[in-house]
């Protein structure tokens, strides 16, 4: 039994102009001390789909059908209550954003001392320990003073070490991470991720990664789901996706195709998928990815491919999985 | 791609990486304008035609204003809003010619009428078989053929309580709120007003049964005896009578709010007024002539043996202006205040003098008339076979005021001030806030600073006080228009640093965006800028601040011309319509005098908050939750 | 910090010196000559050298006899010292004459304050967190209503209601004509008069702080922050309390001394519908007879009261965000 699981999960969205369905049938599965990295594209679903496991979504979105399975209990069924003690304790969140993830007004003592208060029943003095501690496991310098400090007093570096301290405090179980260095300088990307791979590997903690970016999926992650339009469309550990690519879907191939690499010869054109998203209110029919696809056939635009296993561990939503198959297809 | 740009349409505004690049190439392109104000007011209301980038188009493009014109059609509230403000602002500026208001106008026998349109109600009993008819100043008495007293129009207490053992009657009077009832046995009847002892018949009259005329007047009573003797009571300050020359020899009397005139037997007409007054001066060739008379509150008319008409006294309101077919053939002559009515011979009727409430407009059917009857504001003919016709004032849609005034005609004359006064006062203010606020956010440092800590200090200023001292000490003496002028320079004046700052703000953030960096990187000239690219960016947060901004200053004019530190009277303003509103009496009583204006003050701010907000709303959609 | 403050009192000082010179103008544009309202006009017409005498020893006294500028001085220099200057109508010094008057409208103003954020900052919250529900439509709906309605309405629909259909409370004074119990009793007497001006002032604030709260709180609720309050397992109470409300908190100071301020500038309005002894109807009734001096210290109170009110608003700024702190 995996750790946690997304089954058929459809996350909606009510809107003026009708229900935008964010999220529609995607299932996947975090195992206890792996990563599982979610890639796509802004509005492919994978953010809202990891907001769903802990029902952090705005206002107006609702969980419609299918189950998150942790520990074998459906967070869908379980009341608030219960919620709260997963929340911040079991599985925690790092989001994008560390200007403003933080509350400006209260110093960073008070909003890291929160945590355990909530969780654990801790004098304060226990707690101001395991602050300091928790602020040094992060690899903050005299984390003392920093403490005592307010959030518009530090650097984005700094704010998203702090959340990832609040995140760990409570050693949970699973950590979403929520395009967590997005934000970021790239040499500070770089010490976040190293970062976030030592605790791991130190406490054991199941990551579900969320980004855009395949360059850190690949650092990161052990297997990979590639989402489009609030589906999965393509599932596989992290080797297969940057392997060979005898078999894979076509969206995949063309996120790897569009990001600049050192190797290629200068002067060669990056592919770039054209188009972009459609909007979720007026989804095309057949494949989604069809109006995009350059291998698209009438067939596509008809009907619609299932999730499909390809090979051992490897499904892809395409009616044409086969990379040279596709390719032939095409010319004639 | 000049085609193309032509065929496509994009959002000046829309706030993506696409817009500034059109921006960037609208600037340049710029040869091909053709008009530097023409291509402002299309950038603002209409979009521009710019370049389509080589994207699949997902959704058709539409220009700004018509997108807000469909984001505000489809919120309800915001709608109702803007159709309860067209019509009130509509009533306000139509209603006002068809109604004009003259403000010196008064009338103190219509003080404090509840609305309706009762007057002329003739009850059904008699309409149609009336003997006699008399209108008094907001209702009429009448009898039928049997003597059964009817009453209709505005009836008080004291009025409606006729007396219970009152027999068969076979004359009535209407005073201002008085009547007289001859009963057939001669003997006389009074209810009504109880003041100056009006409610009782005095005793020099109570046991007389030879009374041949009664006549009810502005808070006094007279009758005439077959012998010719005239009896007085009632407020004899208010009306100067003095009897002694006639007494004995009176064949009938009228009376008016200031004076009595009387008929002797020997057809001479006598002005009874103890002062010298201008019915004094009767015309010497009626004398001994004279059959008929007939008293408007300034002038009086006499009818002679040959039918003609002799009018003389003030030359207000045409009353001397003499309709030529009546003369010689005039058999009755009847006066409201300031109106005459007369039978002809042949059953015609015919009214001249002033018009104000239609009692001049001879309906087609009086024209059969065998007797009139007229007073106030009122006429009345009875035709042969008893039934009854009637013109004049019906009644008030509103009510009166406490100086007789309709309400309706002050409330949209008032209404039109009042939004007037708001609107120019808010232009005002508004150029005051967008030049201060516009130099202050695009020049920025020492300018800025000063500007701001101006209208730091003005805002400062707690506004009401500040806007009673200035209107109190700069507006007295003055000519009534420039103190509205001032009251309208005053509010514009103060009240301006809100959207100064606003303003401000909003130019500080265009400034920052990239397209205004860019355009200042190609040498695009700053007052271009200024006005190509970051006025259209402000002139929403413009429109809304302004709409509501009209709101505050109809709501500041109405506080201090309520307090009497704005419009003062006779100009009426819904603020000073409402002045001395608070009293008890007032509110419980008249209750039309305060409803009415509270009422469309009211609705007037809460439908131009509600479109301000529905333009805030229609502009910034993400807003709409403020 | 210190010196933030430091800066802005001199700013203060600055202001007010500006606003001062203002006021002399317009108090010198005045018609009328005080000297002469000094004076008891009835000797003029007995003995007209008597008059004069006594006419140029007021001018003397007032200083009418020098330049503008001196005068200026002198008059500044008697406010600073608490000479507000003599009152042509009720023939006393102004100070004494506004004693009464000032603790009035303190206790009327403060008491609507209490009442007015004590039922807005719920209610805005409340209809935030409640966004779009029918509790929250038909709060916006009244709000709408409440802040199109100019104090006086609001009077004359309150009086209706509350003095005449159902005569609970008294519609004038401040206590009853002719009162002399102490203790309880009179403030018995007071409360149940100040009932009126106290309601019909909250009722005609409620609706635009409600507003403002409620945005203040929207926007609050939207921040990234709260997500990861909640995110941390925090109740929801605690979120919305603790978190968001701390942050909305920072909007709201700006316009409580706002608001503070311009009620005391409207109390006018309410003060002279229900004759409430305070400065507003001092001033009111100063205007309409023409008693400059006591009109010019009531102005000059009311831009010391708006100035304090935006240092306050400053000092409170700096309490609540931290972020102001460094500037």
């Amino acid at each position: 039994m995996s750790l946690l699981e997304l089954v058929d999960l459809h996350t909606y969205f009510r809107t003026k102009r009708g229900v935008v369905k964010a999220v529609n049938g995607v299932s996947y599965r975090v195992e206890a001390g792996k990563t599982l990295g979610v890639v796509g594209e802004s509005g492919s679903g994978k953010s809202v789909s990891a907001m769903s496991i802990l029902r952090l979504l705005d206002g107006n979105g609702y969980i419609h059908s299918g189950k998150i399975l942790f520990e074998g209990r459906d967070l869908t069924k379980i009341p608030m209550n219960e919620m709260y003690a997963i929340r911040g304790n079991e599985i925690s969140v790092i989001f994008q954003e560390p200007m403003t993830s933080l509350n400006p007004v209260f110093t960073i003592q008070r909003q890291l001392q929160e945590v355990y208060r909530t969780h654990q029943r801790v004098s304060k003095k226990a707690a101001e320990e395991k602050a300091v501690q928790s602020l040094q496991d992060v690899r903050i310098p005299n984390p003392e003073t920093v403490l005592r400090q307010y959030p518009h007093q530090l650097s984005g570096g700094m704010r998203q070490r702090i959340m990832i301290a609040m995140a760990l405090a409570c050693e949970p179980r699973v950590l979403i991470a929520d395009e967590p260095t997005t934000a970021l300088d790239v040499t500070i990307q770089a010490q976040i991720l190293n970062l976030m791979r030592d605790l791991q590997t130190q406490r054991g903690t199941a990551i579900l990664f969320i980004t855009h970016d395949l360059g850190v999926i690949r650092e990161m992650a052990d297997s990979v789901a590639v989402m489009y339009c609030g589906e999965v469309v393509e599932m596989a550990p992290v080797a297969k996706i940057f392997g060979d690519r005898v078999i894979s879907h076509p969206y995949t191939e063309g996120l790897l195709e569009s990001i600049p690499r050192l190797d290629t010869e200068p002067g060669v054109r990056l592919e770039a998928i054209p188009g972009s998203v459609p909007h979720p209110l007026n989804l095309p029919k057949g494949c989604k990815f069809a109006p995009r696809c350059k291998f698209a056939t009438p067939f596509c635009r008809e009907q619609e491919p299932a999730l499909e296993e390809v090979a051992p561990a490897h499904s892809i939503r395409c009616l044409y999985p086969d990379t040279e198959k596709r390719r032939k297809e095409i010319e004639t | 791609m000049r085609i193309c740009a032509e065929r496509h349409k994009l959002l000046w505004w829309q706030n993506s990486p696409r817009r500034q690049r059109s921006r960037m190439e609208m600037t340049m392109r710029k040869k091909r304008n053709t008009g530097f104000f023409r291509n402002l007011f299309r950038g603002l209301f209409f979009g521009q035609n710019t370049m389509d980038p080589p994207v699949i188009e997902e959704e058709p493009v539409r220009s700004p204003m018509r997108m807000i014109l469909i984001q505000y059609r489809d919120n309800k509230v915001a709608m109702t809003g803007l159709v309860v403000f067209v019509l009130i602002f509509l009533a306000c500026f139509i209603l006002p010619i068809l109604y004009p208001l003259d403000p010196s106008y008064q009338d103190v026998t219509q003080q404090n009428l509840p609305p309706g349109f009762s007057q002329q109600k003739v009850p059904r009993a008699l309409r149609q078989n009336a003997k006699q008819i008399d209108a008094g100043a907001a209702f009429s008495i009448g009898i039928d053929q049997n003597g059964t007293v009817y009453l209709w129009g505005i009836l008080d207490d004291k009025l409606k309580a006729v007396p219970e053992d009152l027999k068969p009657v076979s004359q009535v009077s209407a005073g201002l709120s008085h009547v007289l009832a001859l009963q057939e046995d001669g003997t006389l009847r009074t209810w009504g007003n109880n003041r100056f002892s009006l409610d009782q018949v005095p005793e020099s009259v109570q046991g007389r049964s030879d009374i041949k005329q009664i006549e009810a007047g502005y808070q006094i009573s007279m009758v005439v005896t077959e012998g010719g003797e005239l009896f007085v009571w009632g407020n004899e300050n208010l009306i100067s009578i003095e009897t002694g020359k006639v007494q004995g020899n009176v064949e009938k009397i009228v009376s008016n709010t200031t004076t009595a005139l009387a008929l002797t037997k020997d057809r001479q007409v006598v002005s009874l007024s103890a002062k010298e007054s201008t019915f004094d001066a009767v015309p010497q060739e009626i004398q001994g002539r004279a059959v008929d008379l007939a008293a408007t509150d300034k002038s009086a008319a006499v009818l002679t043996e040959d039918g003609r008409i002799t009018v003389w006294g003030s030359q207000d309101f045409g009353v001397q202006e003499i309709p030529q077919k009546v003369q010689g053939a005039t058999v009755a002559i009847e006066a409201g205040r300031s109106h005459f009515t007369v039978l002809l011979k042949d059953g015609r009727v015919v009214s001249w003098g002033r018009n104000n409430f239609h009692q001049t407009d001879v309906p087609a059917e009086a024209e059969t008339a065998a007797s009139i009857h007229a007073g106030y504001y009122q006429n009345y003919v009875i035709r042969e076979d008893g039934s009854v016709a009637s013109w004049g004032l019906k009644g008030y849609l509103m009510g009166t005021d406490d100086f007789g005034r309709d309400v309706f005609t002050r409330l949209v004359s008032g209404g039109r001030l009042t939004m007037t006064i708001g609107a120019i006062a808010v232009i005002i203010s508004t150029l005051i806030g967008v030049l201060i606020g516009g130099f202050s956010g695009y020049y920025g440092g020492k300018i800025d600073n000063i500007l701001m800590r101006f209208a730091e200090i003005v805002g400062a200023i707690p506004f009401l006080p500040l806007a009673m001292i200035l209107s109190s000490i700069v507006g007295n003496n003055v000519s009534e228009l420039r103190r509205i002028s001032l009251i309208m320079v005053i509010l514009g004046v103060l009240s301006w640093p809100g959207l100064a700052r606003l303003v401000r703000a909003q130019i500080l953030a265009e400034r920052e965006k990239e397209f205004v960096t860019a355009a200042k990187a190609m040498g695009i000239r700053e007052l271009s800028i200024i006005f190509r690219h970051i006025l259209p960016n402000v002139v929403t947060v413009i429109i809304v601040n302004t709409t509501l901004n009209f709101a505050s200053c109809l709501l500041t004019e109405s506080s201090l011309s309520f307090l009497g530190f704005g419009v003062v009277e006779p100009n009426p303003t819904w603020g000073n319509m409402l002045t001395g509103s608070q009293a008890s009496t007032v509110i419980v009583n008249f209750w039309w005098r305060w409803v009415f204006p509270a009422l469309a003050l009211s609705l007037a701010t809460i439908s131009i908050n509600l479109i301000g907000d529905g333009l805030r709303d229609a502009i910034d959609p993400k807003s709409n939750e403020r | 910090m210190i010196r933030y403050i430091a800066r802005r009192l001199l700013y203060v000082v600055f202001v007010f010196f500006i606003v001062s010179i203002l006021m002399f103008g317009i108090y010198k544009m005045v018609p009328g000559d005080p000297a002469r309202m000094m004076l008891d006009t009835s000797i003029a017409n007995t003995d007209p050298e008597q008059y004069n005498k006594l006419y140029q020893e007021a001018r003397e006294r007032l200083g009418l006899d020098k330049p503008i500028v001196v005068q200026y001085v002198s008059w500044i220099g008697n406010m600073l010292r608490g000479d507000f200057g003599y009152s042509s109508q009720y023939r006393m010094p102004v100070i004494d004459m506004v004693k009464t008057p000032m603790k009035n409208t303190i206790l009327l103003n403060l008491a609507s304050l209490v009442l007015v954020f004590g039922i807005t900052i719920p209610l805005g919250i409340v209809t935030a967190v409640k966004q779009y529900s029918v509790f929250d439509t038909v709060v916006q709906v009244g709000t709408v209503v409440g802040y199109s309605l100019p104090a006086f309405i609001i009077s004359l629909v309150c009086i209706f209601f509350f003095a005449v259909k159902f005569p609970i409370f008294p519609i004038s004074g401040v206590n009853t004509a002719g009162f002399t119990g102490t203790g309880w009793a009179k403030v018995l007497d007071t409360a149940k008069h100040m009932a009126l001006p106290l309601l019909v002032m909250t009722l005609s604030s409620l609706g635009g702080i409600t507003r403002y709260v409620r945005a203040a709180m929207i926007d609050v609720l939207r921040m990234e922050y709260i997500r990861t309050a909640r995110a941390k397992g925090l109740r929801e109470k605690v979120v919305i309390y603790s978190h968001a409300f701390r942050n909305a908190l920072i909007p709201v100071v700006t316009i409580v001394t706002g608001w503070f301020v311009g009620v005391f500038g409207g109390s006018v309005v309410i003060e002279s519908i229900f004759m409430w002894n305070g400065i507003g109807n001092v001033l009111f009734t100063a205007l309409k007879q023409q008693d400059f001096a006591v009109v010019l210290a009531m102005q000059m109170f009311y831009v010391v009261l708006t100035l304090a009110g935006n240092l306050i608003m400053d000092l409170g700024y700096c309490l609540v965000d931290p972020r102001v702190k460094l500037e």
